[in-house]
């Protein structure tokens, strides 16, 4: 099964298929040794079902979902996304809280591979108070990842109301990738926050979807005491076309002098 | 009066008998610890593999800071290395800390680099920057000349000038393996509380390098760099492996280390007075993250590799090592509230103990046991039962520790192919026994004594460049 299991993480459709027949006749004994020995066998058994078993052992599969170890149920995770089956969206979504700690990126990027016939189920989630701000964090990354439009109005909609930081984060980064105009009041008003690391969000933001009306606030920001503040402020200004400003800054005496000379160079 | 003395000979015979029996039970410990922790480590990699996400958008992006002074023979071959890196998102910082040789000019020749502007975005203390150059070839790659003010302050310096969640501290004159930072930021992205995590250091000397890569794996010929090869297998493989799998870890080489920026900006960046502000800096991420109730978590990565020159003379040796003493007693003195404190848990009750106990005060200990024991033979004052001990626990429970140190590199990572050179590794386990460690265990006493005169500094490190690598 080992020796499979090697060639089968390098193959897909048709080849993946033929080791699969191969490993069909053992399943049932793996199957039945499933919640047998430590961890790592029964992490090793859902892999083995994961890869070959499809979906004639799915409940196996569904059932390691809600094992006590997170390793397993993580196994079990990748699998079932892995194989891309909507029966099983909704309890990926919610097998998802058993993954707190774990990076949220990662996680995104594994939802997002499921595919566009997943949106609505990813979006659900993504709007879903009764989820914990995490679970929501990973959706609205996924979300960002598979380029969904339309979910920048729930982000939008979340930051209005009061939310953990974390997931306010997320919906600022999802509103600046696929946000529009309509947006960018409600960004604007987020530029004023206490939090450092908001301000330099929403500024970044304000980079892609702000115009020329937003340049007292991004020439203010130069002078903001935090550097990333000062970073995204003249990232926004170079982003808004106002290169003669930034380059005016670069020649000046200004303590960011040397930060617009940088933006003004890489970028 | 000879009473006396011949007393006091005795009660040192029994500390030093007491030291090899707890050094060697702690260090067998560990390595079943490290057993355990690699075959642990190998399952879960083989069920969870997530090469793919760590080559892909997941994966943190990492800034790595090469701090060098007078490195012009490994520099540029070092740079290569590190540029030559898989990942997906990183930026090398090389951290020029006020050469005098031709380090800067080298790198600028080589990496076609010109001077640009570059804000910093945090202010921990450090010497004045000179110039700041990025080269033309490699978007990714910046040089920062710098006044002379230490590693700790070349490390601060760069760190001022990362951006990315993640940093890496290196020595310039290490060779990364391609696929490093691939590997050590697994920790990363398996548990969002991890704040530092560290690689595994070879020795490369003796083996084949060509365009800053390590092509062949080769015991060298020198007999003082083959001890230090089984030197570093035990210290990384057994030890800090198996420190690792206890979740005690109290040092992560400055040789190559992982860290979440923003939390050792938050705790003061590195210690510049202090030589060994790798050790001080894992010990005061613990204080910090402890006294600040923040949850985390420090861990060892076996198979991410960073490749290493070691000294091939005694005196290069010594200095090396007598810095290394210094800086572990700076350390340990510095942050002496965790010895037998209920609030640093294990660390607290195990692996500060340990390290105060065997590491800081072990070789005077040791060094007095040796002289205590040829004193005895000399003048026929010694009993066959106590030979027999001492012989058994400072030697051969030692040697015991070695082979199995070296069982454990065969049984996991096989990296030196060449049968000869394992044969030549399971014998160093006991010819090492026979003035190696003598030598060591002097030059860390000495350290101990040099501490109070507070040299600072690099440390001259004779290095022959990986161009005359064979």
């Amino acid at each position: 099964m080992d020796f499979l299991m090697e060639h089968a993480s390098r193959l897909r459709g048709e080849e993946l298929l033929i080791l699969s027949s191969i490993a069909a006749p053992y399943l049932r004994g793996i199957a039945q040794t499933f919640n047998r020995g430590d961890l790592y066998h029964q992490a090793w058994a859902t892999r083995i079902l994961g890869t070959f078993g499809l979906p004639v052992y799915r409940p196996y599969l569904l059932s390691a979902l809600s094992h006590r170890s997170p390793h397993v149920v993580m196994t079990a995770f990748r699998c079932l996304i892995a194989y891309g089956d909507p029966q099983s969206f909704d309890i990926l979504v919610w097998s998802l809280s058993r993954f707190e700690k774990w990076n949220r990126n990662l996680l995104a990027l594994l939802v997002a591979s499921i595919g566009k016939n997943s949106i609505e189920v990813i979006r659900k989630g993504f709007e879903d108070e009764s989820q914990p701000y995490f679970v929501r964090v990973i959706l609205c990354t996924a979300l960002r990842e598979m380029g969904d439009i339309p979910s920048a109005d729930i982000a939008a909609k979340i930051l209005r109301k009061k939310t953990h930081i974390e997931l306010a984060f997320a919906c600022i980064r999802l509103i600046r990738n696929l946000g529009g105009k309509q947006h960018a009041d409600l960004i604007r008003s987020l530029c004023g926050q206490e939090n450092k690391m908001f301000r330099a969000q929403a500024i970044r933001a304000i980079g892609r979807l702000g115009d020329e009306t937003d340049l007292p606030l991004l020439k203010a920001g130069l002078d903001d005491p935090s550097p990333w503040v000062a970073l995204y402020c003249a990232t926004a200004l170079k982003d808004i076309h106002m290169e003669p400003l930034l380059k005016e800054i670069a020649r000046s005496n200004h303590p960011r002098a040397a930060l617009a000379s940088q933006v003004l160079e890489l970028s | 009066m000879m009473r006396i003395l011949w007393t006091f000979i005795t009660c040192v015979n029994y500390t030093v008998l007491a030291y090899f029996f707890l050094l060697n039970t702690v260090y067998l410990t560990t390595s079943l610890f490290a057993f355990w922790g690699l075959r642990q480590y190998r399952r879960k990699k083989r069920n969870i593999n997530i090469d793919d996400q760590t080559a892909s958008k997941a994966a943190l992006p990492i800034t790595v800071i090469a701090p060098a002074h007078n490195e012009e023979l490994t520099a540029v071959a070092s740079m290569k290395s590190l540029l030559n890196l898989i990942y997906p998102e990183f930026e090398v910082i090389a951290v020029n800390d006020g050469s005098t040789d031709q380090t800067v000019q080298r790198l600028v020749d080589a990496f076609n680099m010109a001077p640009a502007p570059r804000f910093p975005m945090a202010s921990l203390p450090a010497s004045a920057v000179l110039q700041i150059y990025h080269s033309k070839t490699y978007p990714n790659f910046w040089l920062i000349d710098k006044v002379n003010g230490g590693k700790a302050d070349a490390l601060n310096c760069g760190l001022n000038f990362a951006r990315t969640p993640l940093f890496c501290a290196i020595d310039s004159d290490s060779l990364l393996e391609r696929e490093a930072l691939k590997r050590i930021v697994r920790p990363f992205l398996e548990d969002t509380t991890t704040v530092a995590s560290g690689g595994i250091i070879r020795i490369v000397n003796g083996c084949t390098v060509s365009g800053g890569i390590v092509n062949e794996v080769k015991l060298p010929k020198n007999w003082l760099a083959k001890f230090q090869v089984l030197e570093y297998l035990r210290a990384f493989l057994s030890g800090r492996i198996g420190w690792s799998a206890m979740n005690a870890i109290l040092v992560i080489s400055g040789a190559f280390g992982l860290f979440r920026r923003s939390i050792v900006i938050d705790c003061g960046g590195f210690d510049r007075n202090t030589v060994g502000e790798d050790m001080e800096l894992v010990i005061r991420l613990h204080r910090y993250c402890r006294e600040k109730k923040i949850p985390y978590k420090i861990t060892y990565v076996p198979d991410p590799v960073a490749w290493t020159e070691c000294p091939e003379n005694i005196r290069t040796l010594g200095r090396q090592r007598d810095r290394w003493q210094r800086g572990l007693t700076e350390s340990l003195l510095k942050h002496i509230v965790f010895l037998f404190n209920p609030r640093y848990g294990r660390l607290g009750f195990i692996a500060y103990p340990y390290f105060f106990f065997l590491e800081f005060l072990g070789p005077v200990i040791e060094t007095l046991g040796y002289v205590s024991f040829a004193l005895c033979i000399i003048f026929g004052k010694i009993s066959q039962d106590f030979m027999v001990a001492f012989l058994i626990l400072a030697f051969i429970f030692g040697m015991i520790l070695s082979i199995i140190a070296v069982s454990l590199e065969e049984l996991s990572f096989q990296r030196y192919p060449r049968l000869k050179d394992i044969g030549q590794l399971f014998l160093l386990a006991i010819v090492e026994n026979l003035g190696y460690r003598q030598i060591l265990s002097y030059y860390r006493v000495k350290g101990i004594f040099t501490m109070f005169s507070r040299t600072k500094g690099w440390g001259k490190m004779q290095r022959k460049g990986f161009a005359a690598t064979p």
